[in-house]
């Protein structure tokens, strides 16, 4: 339904530019739920906002090809693109607290939305934003819907957020890291309704974290994102069983557990996500990686198949791709 | 509302009592008064008969409450510089000069300014932005009236001849005067507007609403610029009384009979009464715009609400 094919968003800077997203290639299926994982600055918002081509200015799609149901979103006219936003593609944003117009009742987003893309009456707007509220858990909808937000708790501005980007059936639903900006007991409680209604309405969903531990949750499909560029991707149960990417390992040994021997010390990966303004061939992971050869530095990996090994080790769940040079052998890593 | 109002108003009162009080006690702790002579000495006599027309003869409480009791009863007494007229006369016939060019200047500064400030803001880093903001609204600011009027009255009124040099009577000497007048407060809304609206343009909620499909122009207006101009009634409200009640520079520059210079020469010749009056219109004028800026708030903001009082 959605196939992004090298993508390339880049800042202009004072001097020279930053490369936020480098040859981002993705895929998703009617249906299905992505995860997109990186640190912050690895470019998974950025290629998020690209896909309704909301990248903010300066920035810009230097190259590649966006494809929502077989039409060309980086050639839409801006008449069509505002169909396709908010119309096929919910956005659930990071900060609910900031994301709604403070000055006009929780019921006019809705009105304005339903009338634009549905074609709704005011009457007829009201009664399915009631029915909206309702069905993301707002308690006394009727009369909650003619208050403002700063009238609604965090954790409630974002069942309004999430009832407002399903409001005009949308046939994906992006979530940029949105529970990032909420109390631990609200987030579980978030996550679950996201899970639901994309279960309900047989959404296709890209899930936005920096969190592996809510992947494993809640998603179908994860792509590893590293310095604007797809480190690796597989399906949950595949990634979590046998993570192929240094970069990946790195990130799953940072996931605490409660169930491991009590440390003093969290794992971490050592150094931080580069700021790339330099678009230089190599493994943007070379730099922070124990494995690291001459050949990382000097010659950039594609992101390839992993297939059967000749030793039998194979892959039965579907696909597995990874851009190293040096991919963790199954069994390597206990 | 009304009870709110009503409550408001009445602090004003009470306020306004003070200050009369105050200014009252500070104008005859200052040296000098109103008939000192320097050059040619009144005789003792004659001295104090005039001491004792006015009253001045009298202790200074005394003194108020005889001219609060008078005000009470719409007397404000008689000007010392002036004595055919009467305070109420002389205001009655100075206002309305600097009200009109005071109105002027408010309509044209304010809508003008904040016309000026979204265009910049909305046009953030083009060359218009840059010269609007960087030589309208810098050069506003820097220069005082008086230098803006100066020019004004040389280049329209002496080298092209399109414009009264000065005077009043005519509707075209209107025209330099609320020019000049105008910079300062429009260049100063246009920064504020710019501010505030650009602070908007790249919000959280705009880019949702964005997200939404809504159109530019439904965003810049519903949901920029509603909520940018709202902090901008801070700055209106509050530089109302300031236009109302004139400049001395604009009026002397352009020779308008306006109430602007006694704010100045009636302290300079302690005209107590005069001081007075000029003292009540200003607090008065505040105090109800404050008032009317707080309930602005409410009318147009739903996160704010007046004191005590529910939806």
């Amino acid at each position: 339904m959605l196939e992004i094919d090298d993508l390339r968003v880049s800042f202009p800077l004072e001097r020279g530019m930053l490369y936020a997203v480098r040859g981002l290639d993705l895929t998703v299926r009617a249906g299905e739920r992505l995860g997109v994982v990186g640190e912050s600055g690895s470019g998974k918002s950025v290629s998020a906002a690209a896909i309704a081509r909301m990248v903010p200015a300066p920035g810009r799609i230097s190259s590649g090809h966006i494809r929502f149901d077989g039409s060309d979103v980086i050639g839409l006219p801006e008449r069509d693109l505002r169909r396709l936003r908010g119309g096929q593609i919910g956005m659930i944003p990071q900060s609910p607290q900031t994301s709604m117009n403070p000055v006009i009742t929780i019921e006019a987003h809705f009105q304005e939305a339903l009338a634009l893309h549905l074609g709704l009456s005011k009457a007829q707007s009201s009664d399915r934003t009631i029915e909206l509220l309702r069905s993301v858990g707002i308690p006394d909808p009727g009369s909650r819907m003619r208050g403002y937000q700063h009238q609604l708790s965090g954790g409630m501005r974002q069942r309004v957020m999430i009832a407002l980007a399903i409001a005009c059936e949308p046939r994906l639903l992006i979530a940029d890291e949105p529970t990032t900006a909420l109390d631990v007991t609200i987030q579980a409680q978030i996550l679950e309704l996201f899970d639901r209604l994309v279960a309900e309405s047989d959404l296709a969903s890209i899930l936005i974290t920096h969190n592996l531990g809510i992947v494993a949750g809640h998603c179908d499909r994860v792509v590893v994102m590293y310095a604007g560029k797809v480190m690796e991707t597989a399906t949950v149960a595949e990634l979590f069983a046998r993570p192929s990417h240094p970069y990946t390992l790195g990130l799953l040994r940072c996931v605490p557990r409660l169930t491991a021997a009590r440390t003093r010390t969290f794992a971490t990966i050592p150094g931080s996500p580069p700021r790339v303004t330099e678009d230089a061939p190599g493994c943007p992971f070379a730099p922070r990686c124990d494995r690291v050869t001459a050949q990382c530095r000097t010659e950039t990996p594609e992101l390839l198949r992993i297939g059967a090994r000749a030793d039998g080790s194979g892959f039965a769940s579907g696909e597995h791709s990874v851009a190293c040079w040096h991919p963790v052998e199954f069994g390597e890593v206990a | 509302m009304v009870a709110y109002l009503a409550k408001r108003f009445l602090t004003l009162i009470c306020v306004m009592l003070v200050m009369t009080m105050v200014v009252f006690a500070l104008m005859h702790a200052v040296p000098g008064g109103p008939f000192d002579q320097t050059q040619q000495p009144l005789p003792k006599p004659a001295m104090e008969n005039i001491m004792r027309k006015y009253g001045l003869d009298q202790p200074i409480w005394r003194q108020y409450l005889n001219w609060l009791w008078a005000v009470l009863h719409g007397d404000f007494g008689t000007p010392f510089s002036q004595p055919t007229m009467t305070v109420t006369g002389l205001i009655a016939q100075a206002w309305p000069a600097t009200l009109i060019i005071g109105a002027w200047t408010i309509g044209i500064s304010y809508i003008g300014g904040v016309v000026l400030g979204c265009i910049a803001a909305l046009k953030h880093n083009t060359w218009v932005d840059r010269i609007l903001t960087s030589t309208v609204s810098t050069a506003g600011i820097a220069l005082p009236n008086y230098v803006v009027g100066f020019v004004l009255i040389t280049v329209f009124g002496v080298r092209l001849g399109w414009l009264p040099v000065g005077g009043w009577g005519q509707p075209q000497d209107v025209i330099l005067p609320v020019v000049a007048f105008s910079l300062y407060p429009l260049a100063l809304m246009a920064r504020y507007t710019r501010a505030t609206t650009l602070e908007v343009t790249y919000a959280d909620y705009v880019r949702m609403g964005r997200a939404r499909g809504l159109s530019e122009r439904r965003l810049t207006f519903r949901y920029v610029l509603r909520t940018a101009l709202i902090p901008l009634i801070t700055i209106m409200g509050p530089n109302i009384p300031n236009i109302l009640t004139g400049s001395i520079f604009i009026e002397a520059t352009f020779a308008v009979p306006g109430l602007g210079s006694y704010f100045t020469t009636a302290s300079l010749h302690r005209d107590y009464p005069l001081i007075l009056a000029l003292v009540l219109i200003v607090a008065a004028l505040w105090g109800t715009c404050y008032i009317l800026s707080d309930v602005a708030y409410t009318v147009l903001d739903p996160r704010v609400r007046l004191e005590g009082l529910s939806r």
